[in-house]
């Protein structure tokens, strides 16, 4: 029998193997599938796939430059779509992926463990450290979405240490080990360039064996080892680079614009530190020594991983991990192995002092490898990247202790305890047994059915034959633009490109451009509005022709609540402009009538440039009949070229810093140095040259900075009164502080457009003198008569600038009057105009213009302001417009009621806001009346939350405000205070509240509710006539990333507009010579000027896709000759 | 008279029956031939409490003060066991232990503390044995 086993033993490890990657199989509920978060699955495989193998992603909004993204192709889509094709119905597709996954990665282990200890007798530590290696807490958060690039790099992990392993120890060469660690790249790279992090355990790894084996090398051999190294990373490299070539060549031609994205997306090395931080945040040593310190277990209660925080079984199983892993070098005997398990045990210490991260104690190192270590920044997740490391070595080190203390025990059958100790093994990690965790927050999971209507969709969307672009609504929440579904989707993607390849245009991420965020936001706001005009162009210019409405979005979800898609619904059923095309379950398509006919190729002649920023796309839409540019899109040279009939400018409103934007509070920083140290005299001798230096606004923001440094310091000095002269201390500061004030004092009025540094000069002032005002109660200064004259000293020079401030300012009510900034040299005979979707409207919907107006420093005028907004007498060398309405409509209208809140009950006056819309500001002013009731504002919006695992929402019982104002006590006092809504929100209600029994209207008097606006003052010259007639136009659709375009009859210079999203990487070519002149156009798409003349071709081609053509071909080839070399080999050593 | 391990001291101590006055002049004895490594100790043990009282600084040196904590611990493990391979790693292996009772009665502060420490410990006992057993090699 057990020469039997010894025969068979390998087969019947392997036969385990292939049971145990049946587990999978238990997590899958008829009818489910994993798609959402980050898992990458398609709906339709083949029709995903047939996508992803260009690098121009034309699905999603505009188009996506997908040339980074090709090494992900064999994982993401590759394997599912392979699967798909060869039969197996698409909801059984996943089931086989997972297995496969599965029993590679237990596999890749095998061959490793089965490396260290070939003996047939050391069967438990292959079979333990595979289990502990493909059963363990960290994948499982993987396995919960199937993230195929993190089964990939669990594959590559152990096969690439095993061949590093084989060449240190000198029994592979080196050209040999080249080859077999880049074939196996190519197979399991875990996601090209993308995946580079995922195989920072692998970096880690190699890093480990290069030096543990210098080291252990006899010095006589060091150089040559050294030598050896060197010669492989070498090899490895030049190999690499034609073997992967099929994404590194596009990815490299698409660095710049690539970089830009990325850098942007992480918010730079700052963001990548802080992001660090945050993983790390339960990464100690004491969380790493038991494998747990993911970010995202702790504080969840719901969550699968809870019990091995809180259980007490678990909790010691937990700790039984690094008592078994650390006992391997005291149990071990023999020499040989004991360098294999000094090196395990080397290699899970460096794992943890990487996978902590940025946490203490070590923390610091590691941010310091972010900052100056070229590119380490992409393991800003660290724990996630690293712990594999340690994963790996605890499995070999716990099978292996485990293996010792059971052939310590002196008793027959011990491999009884060996099947008990894997079963202990296997019990631990319980939760791969189990089919309940892809819950994400629930009603959200990975694990979802999806609804048969979605299935229809995409019949319907795959036969349409037509490639105009699809608007989808409700807009997805702006802060956090995750896409949650009723039915549990929960995903940080859309999930329209899983599923067709047709055009959707929603808010997301991927919406890179600041003038493609404007043109989408802009056709949401177009619709909130019934503006159908301006929605009809602007989605004629983004080549839209269909609009969607998806009802079952978890509108509610309290993280990222989105509008009620029943508003959009009601938008549609005008049946003047939208015509209902298709309809199942909770979708719906219209067709926008008199929406766009055009093609998503064409020719224009004439061309209106917009001079101003993107945020003017709602003014540019009035009137606009052509294309047009946005003159900061564009170089110089190229502009001289266009064909400009018409050009546009809209003027900021300078005041309106006021009202809209709410003033950045000043934070005090701790002061480390401070008045009383020997350091301080340095310390004001730097602050001094930095002031020097300033100039202008910059001078009073320094000002404004040194002020509160001062500030800082005399908190600093109050904190340790006790053990310093705080009196003296202090005073030395407030000495600066009043010259600083006084300064500032000195700049006001000296810029009357500055309203920015007006507004920031109030709120330090406000901040800074309550500060001082409270300093009164502090007992060294009361006791000290000098410290109380200069408090008292700043303190009046600060009230002088506060009378100087309302002086400039005034009482105006910035509100109802409005200064722009209309200083334009260009303007020459161009018109001004007032944007009429700006302007305030009275109860009757109709607008309101403004009563009078003011140019420079003339005495303010009545107003002549005609029908098409144009703003009359305004002469071109104006600076400055000041437009003055008499008042904003007041929405208050009270009504009494009593409310009971959680503690108490108050009586209060009340206003439901009519036509409340969630994304318009409100301001709510009162006066105090009494000086002796209390009085408080509450704003409650109305509006439900969705109940989740995370989330409970508050209780009805008691009135539960959603903001809370405190109006000024003193009589007469004018308090003022602004509130805007969530995108959920159904209405809103302001409550004016005092204590039960005391009539509100006594303690506020002059309730006002407006609503804030910012009306739109804009330029626009008259258009000139084009004087190039146009060619004829056709095109073809190659695929996604190529198309060939005939033109005829060119008689003249004309703008080809490409409606895909503007990329540097679009090309077009007329007889093999590229066009120059590429620019954007519309904000969005691709345009070149071309002056050829009669008939040509031109082929419209994605550059990085000829580079993917090209690197596929170089792979192939190296493969081919890779392959070739190791059959050769072999048969040579036969 | 040669230095001796502060362990084998009080192995000493214990096998002798006669515990009567020479005990603590040996144990005076023993503090004053390793009085550096008790005045190091003295140090880090005090170091923390001098800096909570220092004005200015208490707050920035919060993270050093941390770190004087475990490495009081390390030294003083180090002290006791000597820069040996087995006692500290088996040490380590006993710290365990004590990290899986402090986060049962849920003491996460000092378990995180005499965490670090047992992962310095095991770091040092972990190149001592690769010295030791690649010097093992040559012979």
């Amino acid at each position: 029998m057990k020469s039997l086993f010894v025969k068979y033993s390998a087969f019947l490890e392997i036969l385990t193997l292939v049971l145990l990657s049946l587990v999978p199989l238990l997590w899958f509920k008829s009818g489910q599938v994993v798609v959402g978060l980050d898992s990458g699955y398609a709906v339709d495989y083949l029709k995903y796939f047939d996508q992803r193998i260009y690098t121009w992603f034309a699905s999603q909004n505009f188009g996506v430059d997908f040339s980074a993204e090709v090494g992900v192709l064999p994982f993401n889509s590759g394997v599912p779509a392979l699967v798909s094709r060869l039969g197996v119905p698409t909801l059984n597709v996943q089931q086989v992926v997972f297995v496969f996954w599965f029993f590679l990665i237990l596999l890749s282990m095998y061959l490793f463990t089965r490396y260290l200890f070939p003996e047939p007798s050391k069967w438990f530590i292959r079979i333990s450290a595979c289990i502990l290696y493909a059963f363990n807490l960290h994948l499982y958060s993987f396995w919960l979405q199937g993230e195929q690039t993190i089964l990939s790099s669990y594959v590559i992990f152990p096969l690439f240490t095993l061949f590093l392993l084989k060449f240190a120890q000198k029994k592979e060469g080196i050209l040999k080990t080249a080859v077999i660690l880049n074939i196996i790249y190519l197979f399991f790279g875990s996601g090209g360039v993308r995946g580079v992090p995922l195989i920072g355990p692998v970096i880690l790894t190699g890093f480990v064996i290069f030096l543990y084996y210098f080291y252990v090398n006899y010095n006589a051999e060091k150089l040559n080892y050294l030598k050896r190294f060197v010669f492989l990373f070498f090899v490895f490299i030049f190999i690499f680079i034609f073997l992967e070539a099929y994404y590194i060549f596009p990815f490299l031609a698409s660095f710049s614009h690539e970089f830009y994205s990325q850098v942007t997306i992480a918010g730079g090395i700052d963001g990548a530190i802080s992001w660090s931080k945050f993983i790390s945040t339960h990464a100690s040593y004491l969380n790493l020594f038991r494998l747990h310190g993911d970010n995202n277990w702790y504080d969840k209660p719901f969550l699968w991983a809870w019990n091995y925080l809180t259980n007490p079984v678990l909790v010691i199983g937990g700790f039984a991990l690094p008592v078994l892993a650390f006992l391997a070098p005291l149990l071990v005997r023999d020499r040989k192995e004991k360098v294999i398990i000094l090196f395990l045990v080397i290699l899970a210490l460096v794992g943890m002092i990487m996978t902590a991260g940025a946490h203490a104690p070590l923390g610091s190192f590691y941010t310091f490898l972010m900052k100056f270590i070229p590119g380490f920044a992409t393991f800003r997740s660290a724990w996630y990247k690293f712990i594999p490391v340690i994963i790996f070595s605890y499995s070999i080190l716990v099978g292996y202790s485990l293996s010792i203390l059971i052939s310590k025990i002196k008793m027959n059958g011990r491999w009884i305890i060996s099947i008990v100790a894997i079963i202990a093994l296997l019990s631990y990690h319980y939760v791969y047994f189990t089919s309940d965790n892809f819950v994400y927050n629930k009603p959200f999971s990975t694990m979802v059915k999806i609804p048969d209507y979605i299935y229809d969709f995409a019949q319907y969307e795959n036969s349409r034959p037509d490639d105009f672009r699809t608007l989808v609504t409700p807009h997805s929440n702006l802060g956090f633009t995750i896409k949650t579904f009723k039915w549990g989707y929960y995903g940080s993607y859309p999930i329209y490109p899983l599923i067709t390849d047709k055009g959707f245009v929603q808010y997301d991420s991927y919406l890179f451009n600041d003038s493609e965020n404007a043109l989408v936001a802009s056709l949401y706001q177009n619709l909130r509005e019934n503006d159908f005009e301006s929605f009809i162009k602007t989605a004629r210019i983004s080549h839209i022709r269909y609009v969607m409405v998806v009802k079952d979005v978890a509108k509610d979800y309290n993280f990222a609540p989105t509008e009620d898609p029943a508003s959009y619904e009601k938008i549609f059923s005008n049946k003047r402009f939208f015509r209902k095309t298709w309809s199942s379950g909770e979708w719906q398509i219209y067709e926008i009538i008199g929406g766009d006919t055009s093609k998503k190729i064409e020719v224009e002649n004439k061309i209106t440039v917009d001079n101003s920023d993107y945020s003017s796309v709602d003014s540019l839409f009035e009137g606009l009949t052509t294309s047009f540019i946005f003159k900061s899109q564009i170089d110089a040279a190229t502009y001289d070229k266009l064909p400009v009939v018409s050009s546009f400018t809209e003027y900021p409103c300078v005041s309106c810093v006021l009202t809209s934007s709410a003033p950045i509070s000043p934070v005090l920083e701790y002061s480390q140095i401070n008045p009383g140290s020997i350091l301080y005299k340095l310390k004001l001798s730097r602050d001094a040259t930095l002031l020097s230096k300033t100039v202008g606004s910059t001078e009073t923001d320094a000002l404004l900075g040194m002020s509160l440094k001062r500030l800082s310091e005399i908190e600093a000095v109050k904190s340790v009164a006790a053990q310093v002269d705080a009196a003296r201390d202090t005073e030395q500061a407030l000495i600066l502080l009043n010259n600083y004030w006084k300064r500032i004092g000195l700049k006001i009025g000296t810029d009357d457009t500055d309203f920015q540094s007006l507004q920031k000069i109030s709120t330090y002032l406000d901040f800074e003198i309550l500060k001082f005002k409270d300093m009164y109660e502090t007992g060294y200064v009361r006791e000290s008569g000098s410290l109380t004259a200069s408090l008292s000293k700043v303190l009046s020079q600060m009230r002088k600038v506060d009378e100087k401030l309302k002086s400039t300012l005034g009482d105006t009510d910035w509100n109802s009057q409005f200064i722009y900034n209309i200083q334009d040299e260009n303007r020459k005979d161009a018109k001004i105009f007032i944007n009429k979707n700006s302007l305030p409207v009275d109860a009757q919907g109709n607008s309101i213009y403004p009563e009078f107006y003011q140019i420079d420093e003339e005495a303010s005028v009545a107003a002549r302001i005609q029908s098409d907004g144009e703003i009359m007498g305004v002469s071109p060398q104006a600076k400055k417009l000041k437009l003055i309405f008499n008042s904003m409509p007041n929405l208050a209208e009270l009504s009494y009621k009593q409310v009971s809140l959680i503690n108490t009950e108050q009586s209060c006056q009340y206003v439901s806001i009519k036509n409340y819309s969630w994304n318009k500001k409100y301001i709510i002013s009162v006066t105090s009346k009494s000086d002796s009731i209390p009085k408080t504002i509450y704003i409650k919006r109305d509006y439900q939350l969705l109940k989740t695992e995370e989330f409970t929402p508050p209780s009805q019982e008691f009135f539960n405000p959603d903001l809370t104002f405190s109006p000024s006590n003193p009589i007469s006092d004018v308090s003022t205070f602004q509130f805007s809504g969530q995108p959920n929100d159904s209405g809103a209600s302001v409550y004016f509240c005092t204590a039960v029994g005391q009539d509100p209207l006594l303690a506020f008097s002059n309730i006002t509710l407006t609503e804030l606006i910012h009306p739109l003052i804009y330029s626009k010259t008259n258009e000139i006539k084009s004087e190039h007639s146009l060619p004829q136009v056709a095109f073809t659709r190659v695929n996604p990333a190529y198309y060939k375009v005939s033109i005829k009859n060119a008689s003249g210079p004309y703008i080809l507009n490409f409606k895909e999203a503007y990329s540097p990487n679009w090309q077009a070519i007329i007889s093999g010579k590229e066009l120059p002149n590429h620019f954007r156009i519309n904000g969005y798409g691709n345009a070149w000027i071309i002056n050829d003349k009669g008939d040509y071709a031109i082929e419209i081609k994605f550059y990085t896709q000829s580079m993917f053509y090209i690197g596929l071909v170089t792979s192939a080839g190296m493969f081919i000759l890779l392959v070739g070399y190791l059959i050769i080999t072999r048969l040579r050593k036969k | 008279m040669k230095k001796i391990k502060l362990k084998q001291h009080f192995h000493e101590i214990r096998k002798n029956k006669d515990i009567d006055i020479r005990m603590w002049s040996r144990v005076v004895t023993f503090a004053k031939k390793n009085r550096y490594k008790l005045y190091l100790l003295l140090f880090l043990y005090l170091l923390p409490v001098i800096l909570l009282r220092v004005p200015y600084v208490n707050v920035r040196l919060a993270p050093v003060i941390e770190y004087t904590n475990f490495i009081f611990y390390y030294v003083f493990i180090v002290v006791f066991f000597g820069f040996r391979e087995k006692p500290l790693f088996k040490v380590s292996v006993v710290g365990f232990v004590v990290l899986c009772i402090l986060v049962l009665l849920k003491k996460e502060m000092l378990a995180d503390q005499l965490a670090n420490t047992v992962f310095f410990l095991l770091i040092t006992a972990t190149i001592i044995a690769i010295v030791k057993n690649k010097n093992g090699s040559k012979k």
